[in-house]
């Protein structure tokens, strides 16, 4: 001990720490030795370790404690700037097209530190392997308990996991052609028969179609839209019509009909179009789809009021007309 | 000018269901109820807008009987060759039971025009034309660069056969209804003619706001000048 504090003191650093890393070997408890191997040591890991052993040996000790808090500030702002670098880095391979790579490095990020948000927040956004993207979910509603929004996602990702048919259609339905190609790619890789891979295949090639061909993307909302309009558009011409043109023969039964066909086109448009809305949630749907029962169940209902108003037209027009064939 | 035949091959199908049903239909009807035989009738079931305005007959149902009857041979003949000639691609491309619904609908916004323009009107009218425009504009919109094979006599009597664009036929057919179109709406002379003008371009225009509501990207791909 008196030889590695004279070399130490001769500034002789490199055989006092050895000297004194001996004598913690021997002697773990020495405080004496891990408070000089403070002084002596050049790697911040080491200087951790030497410190806490002096806080283990003696909790009181301020120097120790002071040292260790220092070391473990600029550590962790260390590894905020290390990791900001690799995000931005990962930020420029997204913004390059390069996912795979973007995610390999997110990936290593998230093993060195699993408590970076941004970093599970964009593996969750960009993987497109399902249970990689549930974990990363988990991991985000993890760090943050409190927050519904977190956990609804983390539900909706367990059910598409579930359910990965219906994470492709949304992802199709947000013009997310890609990635729903590689869900069905996925999928087709797992394929448990001929008629499953060719169901698969169909989908993979209809998509690939529509990109050779530049379809432009249509949002679910817009097509609901449009879909909804149509109908009452031509029932209110044939009212037109039927009235002669003279909105004073408008009457309040037409008025009924309308409006039933209003509603009733509605939610023809909304089941055909298979979108997420929130009309589905409200029907208990986890996904906010609807299941495929629901949707000809909510269609059928709707086909029914149309065509209910239609034919009650039709029949007050062929009643006019009977005198007239007869 | 007269459009022969579609010189593209459908995709999808390989027969055009509908649009030989809708042909058949109407020339059924033609030959069943021959118009020298049933005329009376055909009055009963074709549109007449004074009719519909003093809301007399079957309403909107005749729209819808109007469009499968033919006031001869050389009418239906007509009618029949064009929707030959431009429905095949236009099913192919929506589907037998759309391009259904497409065809009544287009007749029927043709019908809703007509009646609008010619409100005095008391000459029943007959024919699929408002809905054969109708499936020309949906031509046209769906296959911006699709190329026609038509005949034409030069002079009036040299024959050739080009193929020509789609645009410029659709374009030709629409330029020979406008100006006695804009005779009948600004001086209401409809009695002086025996076609319904307003009618063909009424199942021209309800056919492009019907495709609005049912294929917007048609429409943008048509200004990206894209085909299908």
């Amino acid at each position: 001990m008196q030889e590695a504090i004279k070399k130490a003191k001769l500034g002789q650093e490199l055989s006092a720490r050895e000297l004194f890393i001996d004598i913690v070997q021997e002697d773990p408890n020495n405080k004496l030795a891990w408070l000089w191997l403070i002084g002596l040591l050049d790697d911040r890991g080491d200087l951790i370790l030497a410190c806490e052993e002096v806080l283990r040996i003696d909790p009181t000790e301020t120097r120790a404690r002071t040292r260790l808090g220092e070391l473990r500030r600029t550590e962790k702002v260390e590894k905020e700037r290390k990791e900001n670098a690799a995000l931005a880095k990962v930020d420029a391979l997204l913004s390059d097209g390069n996912i795979e790579l973007a995610l390999k490095r997110l990936r290593k990020i998230t093993r060195e530190n699993n408590r970076s948000e941004a970093a599970w927040g964009l593996l969750a956004k960009y993987t497109s392997d399902l249970a990689e993207k549930e974990q990363a979910l988990s991991r985000l509603s993890a760090l943050d308990p409190t927050n519904e929004e977190k956990k609804e996602t983390l539900s909706r990702a367990r059910y598409y996991r579930a359910n990965p048919l219906e994470l492709a259609l949304s992802y199709e339905e947000h013009g997310e052609t890609e990635k729903a190609i590689k869900v069905y790619e996925g999928l087709s890789a797992k394929a448990k028969g001929r008629s499953e891979w060719d169901r698969l295949f169909r989908e993979i090639n209809r998509l690939e179609g529509m990109k050779v061909e530049a379809i432009v993307h249509i949002s679910p909302k817009v097509t609901i839209a449009r879909l909804s309009v149509g109908p009452p558009i031509l029932f209110l011409s044939m009212l037109i019509i039927q009235t002669g043109y003279d909105l004073r023969y408008f009457t309040l039964l037409m008025g009924v009909e309308f409006l039933i066909v209003i509603v009733g086109a509605f939610l023809v448009a909304l089941s055909a179009a298979g979108s997420e809305h929130r009309v589905w949630k409200k029907l208990g749907s986890r996904g906010g789809r609807g299941s495929k029962r629901l949707r000809m169940l909510v269609g059928a209902a709707g086909l029914t009021m149309m065509l209910l108003s239609f034919t009650l037209l039709g029949i007050e027009a062929y009643v006019r007309w009977i005198p007239l064939l007869i | 000018m007269f459009p022969i035949n579609d010189t593209e091959s459908s995709r999808f199908s390989a027969f055009p269901v509908m649009t030989f049903m809708i042909i058949l239909i109407n020339t059924a009807i033609l030959f069943i109820f021959p118009p020298f035989l049933y005329g009376e009738y055909y009055e009963r079931v074709a549109t007449v807008p004074a009719m519909v305005f003093s809301r007399e007959g079957g309403g909107f149902l005749t729209g819808i009987t109007s469009m499968f009857m033919h006031g001869g041979f050389f009418h239906l003949f007509g009618n029949m060759f064009a929707l030959w000639v431009f429905g095949r691609r236009v099913e192919d491309a929506c589907g037998s039971w759309r391009f259904l619904a497409f065809y009544l609908l287009a007749g029927f916004g043709s019908d809703l025009i007509y009646v609008l323009i010619n409100s005095q009107s008391e000459i029943p009218v007959v024919g699929a034309s408002g809905a054969v425009f109708g499936v020309m504009g949906a031509y046209l919109i769906l296959f911006p660069r699709g190329r026609i094979r038509t005949l034409i006599f030069w002079f009036s009597f040299i024959p050739s056969w080009p193929k020509i664009r789609a645009f410029w036929v659709i374009l030709y057919f629409l330029a020979l209804q406008l100006v006695p179109a804009m005779d009948i709406l600004l001086n209401g002379a409809g009695g002086q003619y025996s076609v319904a003008y307003w009618g063909h371009l009424g199942g021209f225009f309800a056919s492009l706001t019907i495709l609005l509501f049912l294929r917007p990207e048609a429409f943008a791909r048509y200004w990206s000048d894209t085909q299908v």
